[in-house]
């Protein structure tokens, strides 16, 4: 292309430069919010795995009985299979943050803190190793308890006494998830800490780290059952071998789907923003359609045309890439930080990759070319004669007049509506743009609202949340009656009954058993509810049958275990349960509940007291309160702790409803807010093009205004016929919106239900959401058609008439 | 149908257009509407023909064939030796861009270019001129239809007849033999006129051969052939030069 064509180029857009800032800045908008979730996403990539695997994690863990002896330690440290072998204790209890408010924590007894060569923790604050007397708090429950340095709280394990701990000192813990999300609190203290708290455990887990492969699953198993075929052959078989999936972030899943999603977004965002340009540059060609014509009359080819009206849509499209680069890394260092503080993630290099801004880039220079390649090419293959023809005034509608009913109803509307709904039509691609961009971003920041109404009415419809108020574990089993008894006596209980829940994990004949479950003792677990046969709290079958008196070798799976367990009705399931090996029938597949997936395994208790030696006696209750609700719960929670206090019966733990929500909402809380922050930025984008949409065809019907002034239109009938026009198309655009958010929603509640509550969210379409997102459609709507047509009503019936 | 043939002087030049045949229609609501029919026609090499008619005789429906601008519904044209109504768009427009020069009633400048820039732009598209000498030919063009002093300006600050003057020198921008104007004094007053159409009779003197649509009276001062359209066909022709030198 020529010297002179480039100039064309450059005064062209200066001239429509109102518009081409307007667009420049709605592509920013748009690259920015999706280069900075493609940056974050390519920052947290890099940086989860690492942070986590900088922890050190135990490739495996072994559960023995008691202690591993020092001689045998030494040998097993020997292995030259092994980097590193430690020996430590995880033990529950409760930390009592309120007179009437005690959070579950769980204390990690680390042997030598000198020493940590596997599940290390980072010396953050305050003192290391702790003091013994004392515990050190990861960081993200320090932020959880709102607390500081030195504050003392009453620890209780499970036995009865509580005794007060001071926080001695902060670490940062990367393969933990963060206490807020969990709701609970995470310690770290010596043995000799352990046993002031006048607990029993020992240190019964064995940490292994190999040294080679430490991303092969089957490696690190095989390795792992090795060295527990090695222990069992010198008397101290472990009663569980735990092999977490290696290099994975307990929350992985969780952050992977939430990153997946915004990329979607983004992604959605960057095509919608290329549309834009594209936009910008049919309008250009309509205007320029006489110019085309003559610039073909004196030489130019199509591929000459293309390519220069395709320069617009580049150089716009550059320029936005520009505006919007340092934006977009300042923004993804932002953004993953704060993913980091929400994960429990420590990031070693903030640096975005250089692929994401690279990306974003070239994104934001091809999307917009790309898109405006088809006017362009329809342009540049214009003939000459149809080009000149293009007078530059709305010729009016070809075929039949409009029919009588449609007279009528031009006639009641008013010749001024008129004008702009058939403005609005002129236009059909214009107006599906727009339309399109407008009803994007409403849908996007409808789901957001919607996925947050979808939260709030599972767990008020239940199926979310368990259905009674209070569950208890004991420190050690009691008899039950006797139990029930003194709980049925309180005020405000209205209905009890006893409940086991245990950790359990499949076996093999002739193999040790193997489980998946995370440093925490939480994660990767499947655990094992023992009820009476009449249970209030029974599961909802699915399939087979319910569990019935008498059961005692019958067993129901939650269908995410059936999968997991490669289990069958009518087939048999082998499980290690309080250390013994079990066998037990597949009976039937029931609808679980919990955090983290369609969960559970059910037994009845009868069928528990059998398999362990614990007839008669219970470990566990669940507690419906006379009163429903924060209230009811506290008073429930309140004189149960105060009635077993006195009888001297240890509570390991108690969780309520209010804890499983707090735990549920917090879970949803980051995907609401990243999908509200991104509908707000879409709509932006949505609102900008209008204006720009708008201005576009202002210009292009200049001559048409003046001949309206010529006629007798006052300036304000000016104002009005343009501003109608634009609040047509953002009232054409809202339906969309509504449909559009409703197909996202139940999208978005499919992706993430699954793996907060088990089962996809349900469709809640939010009416107020819809009623605002009106209202914000109307209000931007007049935003954007005002200034053009402020513009338009300024011109003098000369300077519009004169205008080619 | 009526045809005609101008009869050429002893030893005058092979016509540069060609017509045979030539049909346009159109679809229009009221049904087709036949803008020229079967218009055998040759324009003489070197030479100003105008082309006069009332309105809606087919003048500008003619010109816009000679041009390639426009598509014979039937028939042949035939310019320069080459059937330009089987060129395809890009090969038409090279074609065109090098041996055609266009001067439209409305003037049709770029109205984000200067008019020295005006000129030097279809000197880009052709190639032909080399890149130095392209500004200095396009200043002496417009010193040549005496506006060289508004080469700076954009053509919104130039009045009526000095657009139509950078227009023209524009259409000479890659030195074509043919020279079509459609109606190039229409927006001009009549001084304007006159030296617009002397300027056209300048061109066709150095060896051009000028086609001029227009609806001047006048048109025996400029021309030295004129056709005469009638409802879309070609009811006379008269060489006036002939006539001139018959007469003296």
């Amino acid at each position: 292309m020529g010297d002179v064509a480039w100039r064309k180029v450059w005064r062209d857009l200066a001239l429509a430069r109102g518009r081409a800032v307007l667009l420049v800045l709605a592509l920013a908008l748009s690259l920015a919010a999706g280069g900075t979730v493609a940056s974050t996403y390519g920052v947290l990539a890099r940086e989860m795995p690492r942070s986590f695997l900088a922890s050190r994690p135990a490739s495996a863990t072994l559960v023995l009985e008691h202690a591993l002896a020092p001689e045998l330690l030494r040998e097993v440290r020997a292995r030259p299979d092994l980097a590193a072998v430690e020996r430590r204790a995880l033990v529950r209890g409760r930390l009592e943050v309120a007179p009437d408010r005690k959070l579950p924590l769980a204390l990690f007894v680390i042997e030598d803190f000198a020493a940590m060569d596997v599940e290390t923790v980072a010396h953050e604050d305050g003192a290391w190793p702790p003091p013994d007397g004392t515990l050190l708090v990861d960081r993200s429950s320090l932020a959880f308890l709102r607390t500081e340095l030195g504050a003392r709280f009453p620890v209780s394990l499970r036995e009865a006494k509580s005794r007060e701990l001071a926080i001695s000192g902060v670490v940062v813990d990367t393969g933990v998830a963060p206490a807020w999300q969990e709701q609970a609190v995470y310690g770290y203290v010596t043995p000799a800490t352990l046993a002031a708290l006048g607990s029993a455990a020992e240190l019964d887990l064995v940490k292994l780290r190999v040294r080679e492969d430490a991303l092969d699953a089957e490696h690190i198993e095989a390795v792992a059952k090795d060295v527990s075929a090695w222990l069992a052959a010198r008397g101290v078989p472990p009663l569980e071998i735990r092999v977490p999936a290696p290099g994975r972030h307990p929350h992985q899943s969780l952050m992977n789907a939430l990153v997946l999603v915004l990329l979607l977004f983004s992604a959605l965002a960057l095509v919608l923003s290329a549309v834009l340009v594209a936009t910008l540059v049919s309008g250009l060609l309509a205007r320029h359609a006489r110019q085309i014509g003559a610039m073909k009359a004196i030489g130019a080819t199509p591929a000459r045309i293309a390519l220069l009206y395709a320069s617009f849509a580049v150089v716009l499209g550059g320029a936005a890439a520009l505006v919007a680069l340092g934006p977009s890394v300042w923004g993804a260092r932002r953004l993953a930080a704060l993913y980091a503080d929400l994960s429990n993630v420590v990031l070693a290099d903030a640096a975005v990759p250089w692929w994401a801004w690279a990306g974003t880039a070239l994104a934001g220079v091809l999307a917009p070319l790309l898109a405006a390649l088809p006017p362009v090419f329809a342009a540049s293959r214009a003939t000459v004669h149809e080009a000149l023809s293009e007078l530059g005034m709305y010729r009016g509608p070809r075929g039949a007049a409009p029919s009588t009913s449609g007279a009528r109803a031009a006639a009641f509307v008013g010749p001024t509506l008129v004008l702009a709904w058939r403005h609005v039509l002129r236009r059909r691609r214009r107006l599906a743009l727009s339309v399109l961009l407008l009803a994007t971003g409403g849908a996007v920041f409808l789901t957001g609202i919607d996925v947050a109404a979808a939260t709030d009415r599972k767990l008020a419809r239940g199926g979310a949340l368990p259905e009674y108020d209070l569950e208890l574990a004991l420190g050690e089993p009691q008899p039950t009656e006797a139990l029930l008894e003194r709980v049925r006596a309180l005020p405000s209980v209205a209905y009890v009954e006893p409940v086991v829940s245990a950790a359990v994990f499949p076996v093999r004949p002739g193999e040790a058993p193997v489980s998946h479950v995370h440093k925490d003792g939480g994660h990767g677990a499947l655990r094992l509810f023992a009820i009476p046969p009449d249970s209030r709290f029974a599961p909802t079958v699915l399939a087979g049958r319910a569990l019935a008196a008498g059961d005692v070798e019958a067993i129901a799976l939650a269908p995410s275990e059936v999968e997991r367990l490669g289990a069958s009705i009518g087939a048999d399931l082998a499980l290690q349960l309080g250390g013994r090996a079990t066998t037990w029938r597949v009976v039937g597949v029931v609808a679980g509940i919990g955090l983290g997936g369609n969960t559970g395994l059910w037994i009845t208790d009868a069928g528990y007291a059998r398999a362990t030696d614990t007839a008669g006696k219970s470990s566990g209750l669940r507690v419906i309160a006379k009163e429903h609700g924060r209230a009811g719960e506290k008073a429930a929670r309140r004189e149960i702790e105060d009635a077993f206090a006195r009888a001297g019966i240890g509570i390991a733990s108690i969780s309520g409803a209010s804890w499983w929500e707090a735990v549920l909402r917090s879970h949803v809380a980051i995907v609401r807010g990243a999908l509200e922050l991104l509908g707000i930025v879409l709509g932006a984008v949505g609102a900008l093009t209008l204006a720009a949409a708008t201005t576009t065809g202002v210009v292009e019907r200049t001559r048409e205004f003046g001949v309206l002034q010529a006629l007798g239109a006052t300036p304000a009938r000016v104002v009005w016929v343009v501003v109608a026009e634009a609040l047509l198309v953002g009232l054409v655009s809202w339906p969309f919106a509504a449909a559009l958010g409703a197909a996202l929603s139940a999208w978005v509640g499919a992706m993430v239900g699954p793996i907060v509550f088990g089962t996809p969210l349900p469709l809640v379409l939010s009416v107020p959401a819809l009623a605002a997102w009106l209202g914000v459609t109307v209000c931007a709507s007049c935003a954007a058609g005002a200034l053009p047509a402020f513009v338009a009503s300024r011109l003098t019936i000369r300077e519009a008439l004169a205008h080619v | 149908m009526p045809t005609h043939t101008v009869r050429s002087e002893p030893n005058a030049a092979e016509p540069h257009i060609r017509l045979r045949g030539v049909t346009k229609r159109y679809d229009t609501g009221r049904g087709p509407f036949d803008a020229l029919r079967d218009v055998d026609l040759d324009v003489r090499a070197r030479a100003l023909t105008a082309i006069v008619g009332r309105s809606g005789s087919g003048k500008s429906t003619l010109a816009n064939l000679v041009t390639g601008i426009d598509r014979p519904t039937k028939g042949e044209v035939v310019a320069l030796g080459r059937r330009v109504d089987t060129l395809g768009q890009r090969d038409l427009a090279l074609w065109r861009g090098r041996n055609v020069g266009v001067v439209f009633q409305f003037f049709q400048l770029l109205p984000a270019l200067t008019i020295v820039e005006n000129v030097v732009l279809p000197m880009e598209f052709a190639g032909r001129v080399p890149v130095r000498e392209r500004r200095p030919r396009a200043l002496a063009l417009l010193e040549r239809v005496g506006i060289g002093a508004q080469a700076q300006k954009l053509p919104s600050a130039l009045s009526g007849g000095e657009q139509q003057r950078a227009a023209i020198a524009r259409a000479l921008a890659n030195d074509p033999p043919i020279v079509v104007a459609d109606e190039p004094t229409g927006n001009l007053d009549s001084h304007n006129s006159g030296a617009v159409l002397e300027l056209f009779a300048a061109l066709a003197a150095d060896g051009r051969t000028v086609l001029v649509v227009t609806h001047e009276r006048d048109v025996s001062r400029f021309a030295d052939d004129v056709v005469t359209l009638v409802d879309g066909l070609v009811s006379e022709v008269r060489t006036l030069r002939a006539e001139a030198a018959n007469r003296g």
